[in-house]
């Protein structure tokens, strides 16, 4: 009856005061709203990594070669185009907008807005991480994951090919008649391959250590012994502030090349290609 | 007592809330009518209901007073406590909205009509309270929500933003789409 007679205001008055009801700290609510912007944050930075992976991926998939290294350009495409990376991309973008929504303003800005802002932002970190150098080694953490193989992967596997005429690896010694180079494959293996038709230039490349590509193919005598047509670097594109190294892939060979080669499938190609450009 | 703090702003009661909880009941005198009205439009008709429920959001605007940011309204800011309160209610209640009108509706449905965007918005002046009820309470949520804030609680854009959490371009959409959408239905 007592009760009845009270206002609203004395009753929940006494409802905080019976059921001791205090305010929640404001750290509280602080380190919520800086929690979501942290995380909005981590979103962006990894959405960078793979903007920036996906930088590393294009610029190594052997757009020059692809003629020579698969059949038609469709398969080229499927075979380069980094799913892992755009998919982690979206997802990214997608975490961001959901932090950045929970933040006290971030209901404010428009979807399209917030979505933009983490594109234009994961791109720019993505450029920014791939001039450093590093997004090689962001690409090679998804080697673990099936069907999603780091592009040198898919490059070591598309150049380590005998049957192709394609060998890639690296160099460990050259003989003292500049016949004989012995080449560690990516692979692990170790196999000696005569470079008896090798220009200069191809020479030139040829360092121990060095991490090369060979285009080539069985002997035309002796089946089992490989010779080398041409030497390209292994040339990886890792940041656009690295100046290309010298005897790149552009350079032009003379079309009087040593007959032996004459009859390789890729080096074939692979001439057409130097030629027309 | 609360005479002292009667002619303080919201802002300059919620600074002294916590050092006197007298300040929190000169808060709720001002706002527990106007609240009261909005849970009822939101389409709550027990009164017993209506009383919990700002009961309910009152003391949640107790507990949540150091999480008010100065920058916005205290306004849409209880607003917007009250609005989620009533809505956590029809769920846990497992209730639809049962939209009833005021005898305000005709200066409503004048306000609608001084805010059109051109001739063809113009609603029947013949339109009986009934069919309006049926009208909004066939209305999709967000449409209701947005018009109800819009046009019985006479609220702008931005509080309106502030009270349902969404962005002001959306805020217009949906006003532009909800009063096109209950004109269907009338």
């Amino acid at each position: 009856m007592e009760n009845q007679e009270k206002t609203t205001a004395e009753k929940i008055i006494q409802k905080i005061e019976q059921d001791k009801v205090a305010p929640i700290a404001k750290w509280h609510f602080v380190l919520k709203n800086s929690s979501f912007w942290a995380l909005w944050l981590l979103s962006v930075v990894l959405g960078s990594c793979a903007v920036a992976a996906t930088i590393f991926v294009f610029l190594n998939s052997g757009w020059t070669f692809r003629s020579v290294t698969h059949d038609s350009f469709f398969k080229f495409i499927l075979d380069v185009i980094p799913f892992f990376w755009i998919i982690s991309l979206g997802l990214m973008i997608v975490f961001g907008y959901f932090n950045i929504r929970h933040t006290k303003k971030g209901y404010r800005f428009s979807f399209y807005l917030i979505i933009i802002l983490s594109v234009v932002a994961s791109f720019i970190g993505g450029t920014l991480i791939y001039a450093a150098g590093i997004a090689k080694n962001i690409d090679n953490i998804r080697r673990p994951i099936p069907f999603a193989k780091p592009i040198m992967s898919v490059r070591e596997d598309r150049w380590v090919n005998p049957g192709a005429g394609l060998l890639a690896g690296t160099v460990e010694s050259l003989d003292e008649d500049n016949q004989i180079l012995s080449l560690k494959l990516f692979k692990g293996e170790e196999i000696e391959i005569s470079t008896k038709e090798l220009r200069e230039e191809d020479f030139d490349l040829i360092e121990e250590g060095q991490q090369i590509r060979i285009i080539g193919g069985p002997d035309i005598s002796d089946k089992d012994i490989f010779v080398a047509c041409t030497v390209l670097p292994w040339d990886i594109q890792s940041q656009p502030i690295n100046p290309k190294p010298k005897n790149t892939i552009e350079r032009k060979i003379n079309p009087d090349r040593i007959n032996t080669c004459e009859g390789v499938r890729p080096y074939k190609k692979y001439r057409e290609i130097l030629i027309t450009n | 007592m609360d005479s002292n703090y009667e002619n303080l702003s919201d802002k300059e009661l919620v600074a002294v809330i916590l050092s006197n909880k007298e300040a929190f009941s000169v808060i709720i005198s001002r706002y527990e009518a106007l609240l009261r009205r909005y849970i009822s439009r939101l389409g709550v008709r027990d009164k017993r209901d209506i009383e919990d429920i700002l009961q309910n959001s009152f003391i949640k605007v107790y507990r949540f007073l150091l999480s008010f940011d100065d920058s916005f309204s205290f306004s849409s800011w209880i607003y917007r406590i009250v609005h989620n309160e009533t809505y956590d209610f029809f769920r846990l209640k497992k209730r639809k909205p049962e939209i009833t009108l005021e005898d305000d509706t005709e200066q409503v449905f004048l306000n609608i009509e001084s805010d059109h965007d051109g001739p063809d918005e113009l609603f029947d002046k013949n339109i009986d309270k009934a069919s309006i009820q049926n009208a909004l309470e066939s209305l999709d949520k967000k449409y209701r929500d947005v018009l109800l804030l819009r046009y019985f609680e006479d609220k702008d854009y931005r509080q309106i933003s502030d009270i349902l959490q969404i962005p002001e371009g959306t805020v217009a959409t949906l006003v532009h789409r909800g009063k096109k959408a209950l004109k269907s239905f009338l």
